[in-house]
């Protein structure tokens, strides 16, 4: 009795937090087209009204006294069910359709309720179609190959994460940390060789950058067609991911309006109006990320974000010093070498360099000069890069604790994935619309004349290759479904699947074969119910769980379903606002039909999901 | 509350730090337009610009032939929640001289080598850089704790920095 009752509040919970029982698209085309034929505008309602759908309850249940040809269906299903006495279909749930559903309950293992929710019409449906399960899949699945990592995989991504820590696994402490004469000594050493890469860099990067200075400026509204384009295969990438991610209604807004705009979300770096340098945080970047620095630092087994002692030596014994001497060169440096994100915005140096190869001359049919075409493409691979910052989702920034290889590293893994596709295409000129966007077009819209593939410059990370490998081998860690589980990291803020709690703290391993283990709701009495609920047959059910023979009883505890998973569920939040995953991203995230995973979760209450809970992901 | 004050520092005058009291409770954009004029760079309803992890409106207000110089009044619906006041970076002894010690120093958003001091009467938020002893960058604030200041979202404003990708930066 006591399950019986239990078994019925499944079902009524289910009820009140009810939703569409089947999904309303795949994930990402249809957002898409909407958004290449109506714009951001129009992408941003259909999210809105979709996520309001996600209230709406639909397949309503069925109970003692309801009528309507939805009780007309579930009569027509037991009598094909072959249930008797056979109903007569006449759309009324009296005490024969009741004693009916309640026989058919029993016999399929579920809790003899009498009410007709998810559960007893997918076994109704399993039973009609000759014993063959609903499909539950629909959709990509961008979790395919994903778990939570083993305590190999973890420690083999902590190691990737922070190369230059003890926890890490390769470096050991400071050798200047001390306060004897050695250390004195080691301290002297790191500060000559670091101040000699800085002052190397300055030699090399200054030229470079007055270089920079004394070429053509453009106007950096000459760059917004390169930088829309570069959204577009972004989008076109990763769309079906980034539309599944939760979010506040403020990043909704900003990523469906988002647009690169000159003097808007795109600013001129070399303009003093638009760009304040930060001479410091310059010099900080070079003694990071210089390859001679970082070599000296390694040696002396130095990491400025260890400790304060080594930040404040780091700040006072070389950059103050360096900085004091080449200020008006790491300030040049500043404005014409880097790009930089502020609060939404993207700085970047609009300027044309011309070379033998591409001169600076403007075609006589009004197409611009090979150099600044070559310029456009250039700084297109550069907004794949910018724009895929504006996709990191806020669960994956709050565990980055800073860490350039999670920040920088796995931007340019996924700017690398979309160049390596893109750059050929372009090269093959097989996308006009790319073209014309980068390029511009003739006034009655052709595209300009004379391209040559090599105005698109081949695939570099440039400075940032050391990031992108370590980045790359925290992926390959996790083997086939590594590249799923960074993408769903980044994208949709899912760390747990990179080992990594909410915070970006190392997380605790999970034994191989732990996300196949499944706790039985209340209300499931057989193997061949549990098999319903998760997608699984009974057979395979029963060999997983030490050859059980047919008609077994289901096992207590947790029952081991080759093929199912678990997901965390995440939240996003800005400082108005907490947003948690819902049954639609869910879905929408692992490829599976809403119904599919409201049938194996009885009970769960859809519309209020706490961050950390988890969630059955039946196989499909 | 100094009004005067504000319009001194903003003015590019940093003596009139001294004087500084917090931005007014409810200072409207509407207030600051009928003193000030239209921004140079209106807001922009698709674009909202955020600080640490909350979007706002930005609008800029520039002085005509001063281009490192001038305001960005960042606004919830009208209502300013900072003022982002742009000048070259000068020595943060003038600060420290105007406003006393910080009432707590913070890490900074805006770069490593940053620290971030809170003054929480004054309603400031100075980025002071640790490298050249500059603010480089501040915000000013309705006063307040020190706990809401440290919380609020100016106090949590983030830059990040990545190089061309096209070679120009040979390391």
């Amino acid at each position: 009795m006591q399950r019986r009752d239990g078994a019925r509040r499944s079902e009524e919970t289910v009820e009140a937090g009810s939703a569409r029982t089947v999904r309303s698209a795949p994930a990402a085309s249809p957002l898409l087209l909407l958004q290449a034929t109506a714009g951001n505008r129009a992408v941003a309602h259909a999210v809105q009204r979709r996520r309001a759908g996600d209230e709406r309850p639909t397949t309503p249940h069925v109970r003692f006294g309801s009528r309507g040809p939805e009780v007309e269906e579930v009569q027509a299903s037991l009598n094909a069910a072959g249930v008797t006495p056979v109903l007569e279909t006449d759309q009324i749930f009296g005490r024969l359709t009741l004693a009916n559903v309640k026989a058919f309950q029993e016999m399929s293992g579920l809790a003899p309720d009498g009410v007709v929710g998810p559960l007893t019409r997918e076994a109704l449906a399993r039973s009609n179609s000759g014993g063959a399960p609903t499909p539950a899949g629909e959709g990509t699945d961008h979790r395919s190959g994903t778990g939570p990592p083993t305590a190999q995989q973890v420690a083999g991504i902590q190691a990737h994460l922070n190369p230059a820590t003890p926890g890490g696994g390769v470096m050991g402490p400071w050798d200047g940390a001390g306060s004897d004469a050695q250390a004195q000594a080691n301290r002297d050493a790191l500060a000559a060789e670091l101040t000699a890469a800085l002052e190397a860099m300055v030699a090399r990067a200054h030229p470079r950058a007055q270089e920079r200075q004394r070429l053509r400026h453009v106007p950096v509204r000459d760059f917004e067609g390169a930088g829309n384009q570069a959204k577009r295969y972004v989008d076109a990438t990763y769309g079906g991911l980034t539309s599944a991610a939760v979010l506040t209604r403020a990043q909704r807004h900003q990523r469906a309006s988002f647009s690169f705009q000159a003097g808007r979300t795109l600013l001129d770096t070399t303009d003093p109006s638009q760009y304040q340098v930060d001479v410091a945080d310059t010099a900080d970047w070079m003694a990071e990320t210089g390859k001679d620095a970082k070599t000296a630092t390694r040696a002396h087994s130095f990491d400025k974000s260890r400790s304060q002692q080594e930040r404040s030596f780091l700040d006072t014994h070389v950059l103050a010093p360096f900085v004091a001497r080449h200020r008006a060169q790491i300030e040049l440096m500043d404005r014409y070498l880097f790009a930089t994100a502020f609060g939404g915005r993207v700085w970047m140096a609009p300027v044309i360099e011309a070379s033998t190869d591409f001169p600076d001359t403007p075609g006589a049919d009004g197409s611009p000069s090979p150099a600044e075409r070559r310029a456009r493409w250039g700084e297109w691979e550069t907004l794949v890069h910018e724009y895929i910052h504006t996709l990191e989702h806020p669960g994956f920034s709050d565990a980055t604790r800073s860490r350039r290889i999670m920040t920088e590293g796995f931007c340019e893994m996924f700017t690398k994935e979309v160049l390596e596709q893109a750059i050929p295409a372009a090269k093959a000129d097989s996308d006009p619309e790319l073209r014309k966007g980068v390029e511009g077009s003739m006034p009655d819209g052709r595209p300009f004349p004379g391209f040559q593939p090599t105005l698109v410059p081949d695939y570099s990370p440039g400075a940032y290759a050391e990031y992108l490998s370590h980045a790359e081998a925290v992926r390959d860690q996790l083997g086939a479904g590594g590249r799923n589980a960074v993408r769903a990291a980044f994208f949709t803020g899912h760390v747990e699947l990179i080992g990594l709690t909410p915070r970006g703290a190392a997380a605790t391993p999970a034994a191989a074969g732990d996300d196949e283990l499944v706790a039985v709701p209340e209300g499931i009495r057989s193997i061949g119910a549990l098999a319903v609920l998760t997608g699984s047959s009974e057979e395979t059910i029963r060999q997983a769980n030490g050859n059980l023979p047919q008609g077994a009883p289901l096992p207590h505890g947790m029952v081991r379903v080759p093929g199912v998973r678990h997901h965390v569920v995440v939240e996003a939040r800005d400082g108005r606002e907490r947003q948690t995953e819902g049954r639609a991203e869910i879905a929408d995230q692992h490829g599976v039909t809403e119904a599919a995973l409201e049938r194996a979760n009885p009970g769960v209450r859809w519309a209020s999901l706490t961050a950390g809970q988890r969630i059955l992901v039946p196989v499909h | 509350m100094g009004t005067d004050a504000l319009e001194r520092v903003v003015a590019g005058d940093v003596s009139g730090l001294r004087d500084l009291r917090g931005l007014p409770p409810g200072l409207s954009v509407d207030s600051l337009a009928a003193r000030w004029g239209p921004p140079d760079l209106p807001d922009d309803p698709d674009a909202p610009a955020w600080l640490g992890d909350q979007p706002f409106a930005v609008r800029r207000y520039r002085p005509e032939g001063s281009p490192a110089t001038g305001v960005q009044v960042w606004h919830d619906d009208g209502v300013v929640v900072a003022l982002q006041l742009d000048f070259p970076a000068f020595d943060a002894t003038v600060l420290h001289n105007a406003l006393g010690d910080p009432d707590v120093v913070t890490s900074s958003g805006l770069g490593t080598t940053n620290e971030q001091w809170i003054h929480a009467t004054a309603g400031v938020l100075a980025h002071v850089s640790r490298v050249t002893g500059e603010v480089v960058t501040l915000f000013m604030v309705a006063a307040g704790s020190t706990a809401a200041l440290a919380a609020s979202p100016a106090a949590r404003a983030e830059r990040r920095r990545w190089p061309r990708r096209t070679g120009d930066l040979p390391l």
